[in-house]
């Protein structure tokens, strides 16, 4: 089944689900998403998402210097993204149930 | 590196070219962590940057698109307004003190209690009572506050039930400000044009003798004018204070007759009674009995009063 119409709808809870984890940068956050399973996951989905929620509040970010290559700017979750952490996962539990049992209705033989 | 930097620079040029039509400020951020990206998925040594990223065109499309920004070539969005509170909530020190407000939060739990205990205060009567009520209301306040943190349903009957506070607080405190001199609130009202003032305080109410030391009824009493003397209520006083004019024949209340007829509720009885002001204790002086001495002219003549015919003011001498 084509998934990436289904994580553009959830990629937001997955980013914060992984910043709720641990801080991360850029290029770690997509490799995390990757390793957890979503390997459709496109790098440019995962920057913009960052952003987004940046904009919209619910992260923070800093900068960590490094010997080798460019300064790599971190995101964290502050109490806002905490917040909308919390309201989209008990979202998703909610929906997942949902059609859960409407899958198994389906299925459900006479 | 089996990349070179070449390649990075020239993904990332194309991806800017893709991005031209944004406003700078917006370009700049999803170009800002651009180049360390490809960097380090150069360092993937995975193959080129386009088979494992897909065309920069592309690239930039999906990047500004989940970023929320207008797709190329499409019509800018009307910027709507949580879009542009989102802008703002950006700006550096708005974002620092967004960060602080909630740290005020049980402050104005606090600070809710107490406006709630003076409410009441208001209401009710009974200043005293303020530090029971505020120590019985903060921290019922506080214990509510802290609840509709954790549960969001109450979360938006806390706002209502706040902005109610306040308004009523506010206008309390107006209502308080511009209170005629006749209540009493939290602040003695300063009376009006004409209040007589003596060593002690306000005058309100005058008290005439006779000279050998008889007290005086139904003494009507003018100024220098013409004017009828009056005093003001007590500003200091009860509430409730009553004064009872005597009434001439065409009906009009006189106010210049000494002493005043003025009672005061007693609170201490249930009901409160209405108690009739006794007058001071005075001690009249003896005058003296010497000689006269000449005294200086007088120039004009007592005033003609406006009114009903004054008795004479002349005592007989006994």
């Amino acid at each position: 089944m084509d998934t990436t119409q289904l994580l553009k709808g959830v990629l937001d809870l997955a980013v914060l689900a992984v910043l709720a984890e641990k801080d991360g940068y850029g290029y770690d956050v997509v490799r995390r998403l990757r390793e957890a399973g979503l390997d459709e996951v496109g790098d440019a989905s995962v920057y913009g998402t960052l952003r987004r929620l940046f904009s919209a509040g619910a992260l923070t970010t800093y900068v960590v210097p490094s010997e080798e290559g460019p300064n790599r700017k971190y995101y964290a979750l502050n109490d806002r993204g905490r917040v909308q952490l919390g309201r989209s996962t008990a979202g998703w539990t909610s929906f997942a149930r949902t059609m859960n049992q409407l899958l198994r209705v389906e299925g459900e033989v006479a | 590196m089996t990349t070179p930097v070449a390649e990075i620079a020239s993904y990332l040029d194309r991806v800017r070219a893709a991005l031209a039509d944004l406003p700078a400020a917006d370009r700049d951020e999803l170009l800002d962590d651009l180049e360390s990206h490809l960097a380090e998925v150069a360092g993937e040594d995975d193959g080129s940057l386009v088979s494992r990223l897909g065309p920069p065109e592309q690239y930039a499309d999906e990047l500004r698109s989940s970023a929320g920004l207008p797709i190329r070539g499409g019509p800018a969005p009307r910027r709507s307004v949580p879009d542009r509170l989102a802008e703002i909530r950006q700006e550096p020190q708005v974002r620092q003190i967004l960060e602080f407000l909630p740290q005020l939060r049980p402050g104005w739990w606090v600070l809710r209690g107490v406006l709630v205990a003076w409410l009441l205060v208001s209401l009710v009567g009974g200043l005293v009572l303020i530090l029971p009520l505020a120590v019985l209301a903060v921290p019922l306040s506080v214990g509510l506050g802290r609840r509709s943190q954790a549960e969001h349903r109450t979360r938006r009957a806390a706002l209502v039930v706040d902005v109610l506070i306040v308004a009523l607080a506010l206008y309390t405190l107006a209502a308080i400000t511009s209170r005629s001199p006749d209540y009493v609130g939290d602040q003695p009202a300063v009376s009006g044009t004409g209040g007589l003032v003596g060593p002690a305080g306000p005058v309100t109410n005058i008290y005439p003798y006779a000279k050998d030391g008889t007290p005086l009824r139904d003494v009507l009493l003018y100024d220098q004018f013409g004017q009828p003397v009056v005093v003001q209520p007590d500003p200091y006083g009860p509430p409730g204070t009553v004064r009872q004019f005597p009434y001439a024949a065409d009906g009009h209340a006189i106010e210049n007759a000494y002493p005043q007829d003025q009672a005061t509720p007693d609170v201490s009885t249930d009901p409160p009674v209405l108690r009739r002001q006794s007058p001071p204790s005075v001690t009249t002086p003896e005058f003296a009995t010497a000689t006269p001495t000449p005294a200086t002219a007088v120039t004009s003549a007592p005033p003609t009063p406006i009114r009903s015919p004054v008795p004479s003011a002349t005592p007989t001498p006994r």
